[in-house]
């Protein structure tokens, strides 16, 4: 092959950047084959690629956005992910009632709106509203279906839960005056929003019929617990009844209960029956503590009880007040169990089996000791909020002695005036 | 004619394409590196006979052919190079500045040594600048430059070639030792006639090639370039030329065993006798791969003994 017949420096670039025409490229082709010094030339001629893709100004401005398609679709991933947490949660967690009621009607209607007081308690009593209560376990649900669940479902379920709820909301009691909490609107429920939406009647229905509890602690007379007694609980205004039976820790507890009033009835052999009265509102969760005396198992002894209940002014209120009491409260200082608790606003009066008195300034998230001024033991606590005592009293117990004294803010005590 | 382009080329390019020649020197932006119009018009008008306005030799170009041969050039470059060809201090100011740095990584990446990089750029420097000690006339590689390609890549090749001369000029030989050969075949020897007929059918099968297909054999079996290597060169994906690698040696078999059975093998035997070991066989690959058949630049012939680097 005689040197003559390469092709040309200009020509070899040429085909190397692809800008020969179609038959000076196949002459070329065909010289490449033969002759391995212009492959070697061509091969090393090449642009090397990296240089080839060197960045180029608009290179690094691109760089900036390259990433935003992965960060889109990790947004959207992310929003996906918040989307199915907040139905799970709205699921399990939220009050279905407060749905119905969002969805069915407007804030300012009268189907949402209860009103109670907080009558004067004569037996240990305790009313909380716990989270809790709105997750039920499947075991409970089967045996009754909780109202919050039905809630959703079509109208002949709602119906059947009126009866129950509606002495719950009597239009006629006064809350008591600082009692009262207002809060916002809870956050949009998509997955919860029911495809038809009830005639009124029925949302008012549903929005009085929330799941209660009933929870306590069965002890006699020295304060010792009572595992093993009968536990049951009639509806006084239908025919509900249902049975339990203390643990070892003389507990008990009903749950996916409709609002209204109950008769709970204790029997523990050696003890006589005890009997109380308890009433019950809707979302919350009555704390009793039964005694039962040393007797006959034919002795019955009675109670009559009212529980207190927090005001539910509207669904609103229902949820924010569920949301500030959900912390479960601390025991006594004293390390003894309480008897009394009455609660007034942030404040907290207890007395435990002693007699001691206790107070919180934080619904019981933390306890102090009252230094006792009387002689003897508190038997009697009570949050009077009508006359004939004077609204500048808040709290006023009673001594075994017979003592009654009173307070404004469950701190400081003076002795009550002798009544004329 | 003749006459005519010789007195007043730009006359002579405006009757052939109907464009003024200040449209092409605008473009070109000749009047920076110091190119006058004429100059121009005179390696435009050298460029476009000898290329035939990129046309099929014999073929008459028309007017729209002409002017779209020159401004498919890449004028600037074409302008800048045969401005420096010329030596014009305007026109090696603007290559500095705009080469000196491609030029030294290039042959950097050629040679795979800062200083070997470094020192064949800067022997090219002097080539390029065209002066040689015997003061004769100047004759620098950049007045070859055609402008189809660019003036980057025209330097990349030649400095390309300039390299794999150097090495072919002072490369020795180096036997290969024995003890890399593998093992003789147990394979029982074929006759004379019949390693005479397999090299002839070799022949055959190879000579019927396209140039295409003999460039990649000898590219991927004889140079061992990678598919990406022979793909650039192709522009081609590398899958193409697997694919095509893959449907050639697949062809070459079958066509082997037909030019076997053609003198006078049987199917089986023709087989078997594929199966020789190719020690035995008298037959160059390299040899019959890279025979020349035909002068593929003979038409070029005459330029080419004076352009070439």
């Amino acid at each position: 092959m005689s040197e003559h017949l390469h092709p040309d420096i200009d020509s070899l670039n040429a085909f190397v950047e692809g800008v020969l025409q179609e038959d000076e490229r196949l002459q070329c082709l065909a010289h490449l084959a033969e002759c391995d010094r212009c492959r070697e030339v061509v091969f090393l001629a090449q642009e090397p690629r990296s240089v080839a893709v060197a960045p180029r100004p608009a290179f690094s401005w691109r760089r900036w956005f390259a990433p935003i398609p992965v960060l889109a679709a990790t947004a959207v991933v992310c929003i996906a992910l918040v989307a199915i947490w907040l139905s799970l949660r709205s699921r399990i967690g939220a009050p279905t009632r407060d749905v119905a009621v969002r969805v069915t009607q407007p804030a300012q209607s009268p189907y949402n709106r209860v009103e109670a007081q907080i009558p004067k308690p004569s037996v240990a009593r305790k009313v909380t509203q716990s989270a809790r209560a709105r997750r039920k376990p499947e075991s409970s649900a089967e045996e009754k279906p909780p109202l919050s669940a039905r809630a959703n479902t079509p109208a002949p379920v709602a119906k059947d839960a009126r009866p129950e709820s509606a002495p719950a909301a009597p239009s006629s009691i006064q809350p008591p005056p600082d009692v009262s909490v207002t809060a916002t609107a809870p956050p949009p429920i998509p997955f919860s929003i029911p495809q038809v939406q009830p005639p009124p009647a029925i949302a008012e229905a549903r929005s009085l019929e929330p799941a209660s509890e009933i929870s306590g602690t069965v002890t006699d007379a020295s304060g010792a617990v009572v595992g093993g007694a009968n536990v049951q609980l009639r509806q006084l205004a239908g025919t509900m009844t249902r049975n339990a039976r203390t643990d070892t820790s003389g507990a008990f507890k009903f749950t996916e209960l409709p609002a209204g009033r109950y008769e709970l009835r204790i029997e523990m052999r050696g003890f006589r029956e005890a009997v109380q009265q308890i009433n019950v509102h809707a979302q919350e969760t009555a704390a009793v503590r039964p005694e039962l005396q040393v007797g006959a198992t034919a002795e019955t002894v009675e109670v009559t009880a009212a529980v207190p209940t927090i005001q539910t002014e509207s669904s609103r209120t229902v949820g924010k007040s569920r949301r500030k009491q959900a912390p479960e409260p601390r025991p006594l200082p004293s390390g003894q169990p309480p008897t009394i608790t009455v609660t007034r606003g942030k404040v907290r009066l207890a007395v435990d089996s002693v007699g001691a008195l206790f107070f919180s300034g934080n619904a019981g998230k933390s306890w102090k000791a009252i230094k006792p001024l009387w002689p003897g033991k508190v038997v009697e606590l009570v949050s009077p909020a009508e006359p004939p005592q004077p609204a500048t009293v808040g709290f006023q117990l009673k001594t075994d002695s017979g003592s009654i004294w009173l307070s404004r803010n469950g701190r400081h005590w003076y002795a009550s005036p002798p009544q004329p | 004619m003749e006459l005519v382009e010789a007195h007043d080329p730009r006359l002579h390019l405006k009757k052939l394409c109907d464009i003024d020649i200040g449209e092409f020197w605008r473009e070109a932006d000749a009047g920076t590196v110091g190119l006058s119009k004429d100059e121009l018009a005179t390696v435009l008008l050298r460029l476009g006979a000898k290329y035939n306005y990129g046309l099929a030799a014999g073929s008459t170009a028309t007017r729209a052919q002409i002017g779209a041969f020159f401004q498919a050039l890449q004028l600037q470059d074409l302008a800048l190079a045969h401005a420096c060809a010329l030596g014009r201090d305007a026109a090696w100011k603007v290559f500095i500045a705009r080469f000196k740095e491609p030029l030294t990584q290039a042959a950097i990446g050629i040679t795979g040594s800062v200083v070997l990089g470094q020192e064949l750029a800067g022997s090219l420097y002097a080539e390029l600048f065209g002066l040689t000690d015997r003061g004769e006339q100047r004759s620098s590689p950049l007045a070859y430059y055609s402008g189809r390609g660019s003036l980057k890549g025209f330097l990349r090749a030649t400095l390309a070639q300039k390299n794999v001369d150097n090495h072919r000029r002072f490369r020795r030989e180096t036997p290969i030792t024995n003890e890399d050969l593998p093992a003789a075949s147990q394979a029982q020897i074929p006759t004379s006639d019949m390693l005479l007929r397999i090299g002839q059918s070799v022949t055959v099968t190879l000579g019927a090639l396209a140039p295409e297909e003999r460039f990649l054999l000898s590219a991927w079996f004889l140079d061992r370039r990678t598919l990406l290597e022979v793909s650039h060169i192709l522009h081609v994906h590398e899958a193409t030329v697997s694919r095509r690698l893959q449907r050639l040696t697949a062809r070459l078999h079958e066509d082997l065993l037909k030019n076997l059975q053609i003198s006078g093998l049987s199917r089986a035997a023709a087989e078997e006798a594929l199966g020789t070991d190719p020690r035995d066989l008298d037959v160059n690959l390299r040899t019959l791969l890279q025979a020349s058949r035909k002068s593929a630049f003979l038409q070029q012939g005459a330029s080419a003994d004076t352009e070439q680097v």
